[in-house]
């Protein structure tokens, strides 16, 4: 099944948009601290999602999974740029440095977001699978079968691993107490 | 929605918003109910309201070129017409890509000539390899070198084809150039702009030596035998080398030719 008509291309997509740009901004906002980087990558995510968008197929998962996939591919690449030391974020040309309030706005998100980073900081030692399939459908709310669409892996195994991931985590957590 | 939320959907709509402009109706389809596309478009746009306007706001007119990433981390850059090579180039720039698209222009002067598979790129010349668009990956583009995109008029279009990655700054322009095969033209000089011995109408007409610039022909481009025209492969082997053109006799107005046999 495609999208539907092309006509309407702007407005489906802002309707996308509106939809799951705050579950974007803190998808982010809990893996970095900086407002100006949560800002970046948020905008990257959303201009490379319009830019693929005529490819979009509504039949091969829901938006909100697509949107994800996109931005895990998008902090990868902030990561992998950021280990090379090269400019970790690419900026939407118009958006420039944020004014004050957009920064407090953002701090106040990442600020909120503070437990997800927690958790995802004691994620860091899972595999990566299983720490995308904790993130996604614990932090982020996604269905199992949203994340396995963004993470692109069959349902049957990201169960699998969503499940091993987290018996791992609560033995982790038992063997604190 | 927050501010910044606000803030970054206005950005996307003034930058990208061609990008999600709907795609023309194909030709054949329009004669066909002529009126009623009209009359359906003119409603439609009326009910479309503020999004439309958007829209139009944003690029005036039908976008210009389209630079669209991938989730695998590759771009296309497609032009479809000349006015989008700024454009596409302050996209590319915004996106964090290291490459520019470079206008093939007749009088040019530049540092390099275009390597083998930019062949077509001669005015009005070979028309059997023409790309509108191109799909390049960013992440194969060396440290600090950009990559070069040649982009010229073709049949009405804008063909596009991956050049090469330059150090420093990239060229304003690229000249549309002479090209020879050394290896293969020892002790022939051909006759300028006519066919070699493996003629081809496609090639021929590319290459005659009327549009003021030096041709290709011969069986140095093409497999033996064949009358076929001869693909991008055919090139791989064939080192481009500018200079004038003393070869052969002249041809067509002034302009030389290389056949091999």
């Amino acid at each position: 099944m495609r999208r539907g008509s092309s006509g309407s291309a702007l407005a489906e997509f802002e309707q996308i948009y509106r939809s799951n740009v705050g579950a974007m901004t803190a998808y982010f906002a809990r893996r970095c601290a900086d407002p100006q980087t949560v800002a970046d990558l948020t905008s990257e995510t959303i201009v490379r999602a319009a830019g693929a968008f005529g490819s979009f197929d509504p039949g091969r998962g829901t938006a909100r999974a697509w949107l994800f996939g996109i931005a895990a591919h998008v902090y990868a690449q902030y990561c992998a740029r950021a280990a090379n030391g090269r400019d970790a974020a690419v900026r939407l040309a118009g958006l420039g440095e944020l004014p004050v309030d957009e920064i407090d706005e953002l701090a106040d998100k990442i600020d909120a977001e503070r437990a997800g980073r927690e958790l995802i900081e004691r994620c860091s030692q899972l595999p990566a699978l299983e720490r995308g399939a904790v993130e996604l459908v614990d932090l982020d709310g996604l269905t199992p079968k949203e994340a396995a669409v963004a993470l692109g892996v069959p349902r049957g195994v990201l169960r699998m691993r969503l499940s091993r991931a987290r018996a791992r985590l609560r033995k982790e957590h038992h063997s604190h107490e | 929605m927050s501010k910044f939320e606000d803030h970054l959907w206005r950005e996307v709509v003034r930058q990208h918003g061609p990008d999600l402009e709907p795609a023309p109706p194909p030709r054949a389809k329009r004669w066909r109910a002529r009126p009623r596309v009209l009359a359906g478009t003119t409603l439609g746009l009326a009910g479309m309201g503020a999004v439309v306007a958007l829209v139009l706001g944003a690029a005036g007119s039908s976008p210009a070129f389209a630079v669209t990433p991938h989730q695998d981390g590759t771009v296309t850059v497609k032009i479809l017409r000349s006015e989008g090579i700024a454009p596409a180039n302050a996209r590319l720039t915004a996106l964090g890509v290291r490459a520019r698209v470079v206008q093939v222009a007749t009088g040019c002067v530049a540092p390099y000539a275009l390597t083998p598979r930019s062949i077509a790129a001669k005015p009005g010349g070979i028309k059997w390899w023409v790309h509108v668009q191109t799909r390049i990956n960013p992440g194969k583009i060396p440290a600090g070198r950009t990559l070069v995109i040649a982009a010229w008029r073709a049949g009405g279009r804008v063909a596009v084809v991956v050049d090469r990655a330059v150090a420093g700054a990239p060229p304003v322009c690229l000249p549309p150039i002479p090209l020879t095969c050394p290896s293969r033209v020892a002790g022939n000089s051909g006759n300028s702009g006519s066919s070699g011995s493996a003629p081809s109408p496609t090639v021929t007409s590319g290459n005659s030596g009327n549009s003021g610039n030096s041709g290709n022909s011969g069986s140095g481009l093409r497999p033996a035998g064949s009358n076929r025209a001869p693909t991008p492969a055919h090139f791989k082997s064939c080192q481009v080398v500018q200079r004038p053109p003393t070869s052969g006799n002249s041809g067509n107005s002034g302009n030389s030719g290389n056949s091999g046999s």
